[in-house]
């Protein structure tokens, strides 16, 4: 995006006659008008601390809250991050909860991930949080 | 030239939404700081984490294990191939681990690599709860208190609640000490695992305990 001189924008690639949004130039315009890359970290961390314990599930089960936790932490955070694309505007409760989980999920479950998980989605938690929406009165910050 | 496209067939102004670095670096500070500071009382010993790991065998050694609570019997563990293999099935309520050293050999796209884990140096012991271990091998000097062998397998009682099938072979004690422990394992669940001096390290190629 930074390759296209501003006054050539509305003539870039995937604009077409009309109006009408080519289906590339849908995705952009869906991908820049919510968080997608704090959104996308978040959920990658959030399935990296889901896979890492492998143990088998019966033996999660038995035991108890800490064996499940994991994978609670886990798919928490997949779920924060796919509810950041679909409600843009709940984006700093999101990032700041995925900041939560991602520093809960270091005792909860293998250092969170060994580590990967939750330095995906601390850094997709801070993208989330500081993410600002295009045409908002915050532009002017 | 540079004014906006204007609305049009419904679409809104494509205008992008971008981020406040600013925010970014100051929410991400304060959560490195926070992790960091977690790390650091885990090594401390101020934090349980939690471990699970397991889908391959891995190896565990110690220089010296203090237990109560001990129970075996054997059982199988599903591997994430789905293949059942037998294990000696192992319970320790409550464990205390001087020297832990733990790797786990990870396939990755850029080779094998070590998933390593040292703890419990220096005098503070590694301490776990309700640990469960579908061990393979274990070698060691072991000493037990008050064993039962051949008891049986349904009739075990530990805090983790894990019994075998009825008329299953077992074993169980009230201690456990075991000196030199080296083991190899398919997994080790604790529901809290207290890792005092913890040192976690990934290293490319093969570095495992023993």
């Amino acid at each position: 995006m930074f390759l296209i001189p501003a006054s050539a924008a509305s003539a870039a690639p995937g604009r077409v006659r009309r109006g009408r949004l080519t289906r590339r130039g849908r995705f952009r315009h869906w991908r820049r008008s919510r968080p997608f890359w704090g959104g996308l970290l978040v959920t990658a961390g959030g399935a990296a601390v889901a896979l890492a314990p492998l143990a088998p599930l019966p033996l999660i089960f038995q035991q108890g809250v800490a064996g499940v936790s994991g994978y609670a932490v886990g798919l928490l955070m997949v779920a924060v991050g796919v509810l950041s694309w679909a409600q843009p505007a709940q984006r700093v409760f999101f990032g700041l909860t995925a900041v939560l989980l991602s520093l809960f999920s270091f005792p909860a479950s293998n250092f969170g991930g060994f580590g990967v998980g939750m330095l995906l989605g601390l850094t997709g938690g801070a993208l989330l949080t500081a993410w600002i929406p295009g045409g908002s009165a915050d532009r002017a910050e | 030239m540079s004014a906006p496209a204007p609305p049009s067939d419904g679409v809104p102004p494509a205008e992008p939404g971008r981020t406040g670095w600013r925010r970014f670096a100051v929410v991400l500070l304060a959560a490195l700081a926070a992790a960091a500071a977690m790390a650091f009382w885990t090594a401390r010993g101020g934090v349980a984490a939690s471990l699970a790991v397991s889908g391959h065998v891995f190896k565990v050694r110690a220089d010296r294990l203090e237990g109560t609570g001990f129970a075996q019997y054997p059982d199988t563990a599903v591997t994430a191939d789905g293949e059942a293999h037998p294990v000696a099935l192992t319970v320790i309520d409550s464990a205390e681990l001087d020297d832990l050293c733990q790797s786990a050999l990870i396939d990755t796209p850029v080779g094998q690599a070590t998933f390593l884990v040292r703890a419990g140096g220096d005098g503070r012991p590694v301490r776990a709860e309700h640990m469960v271990v579908d061990m393979r091998q274990l070698t060691g000097d072991a000493e037990f208190g008050d064993i039962e062998i051949g008891r049986d397998a349904s009739t075990l009682a530990n805090d983790s609640g894990r019994t075998g099938e009825p008329g299953g072979f077992a074993l169980q004690g009230r201690t456990v000490e075991i000196t030199g422990l080296r083991q190899r394992a398919y997994s080790v669940n604790a529901g809290t695992f207290t890792l005092t001096g913890l040192e976690l390290e990934v290293k490319r190629g093969d570095h495992e305990c023993f």
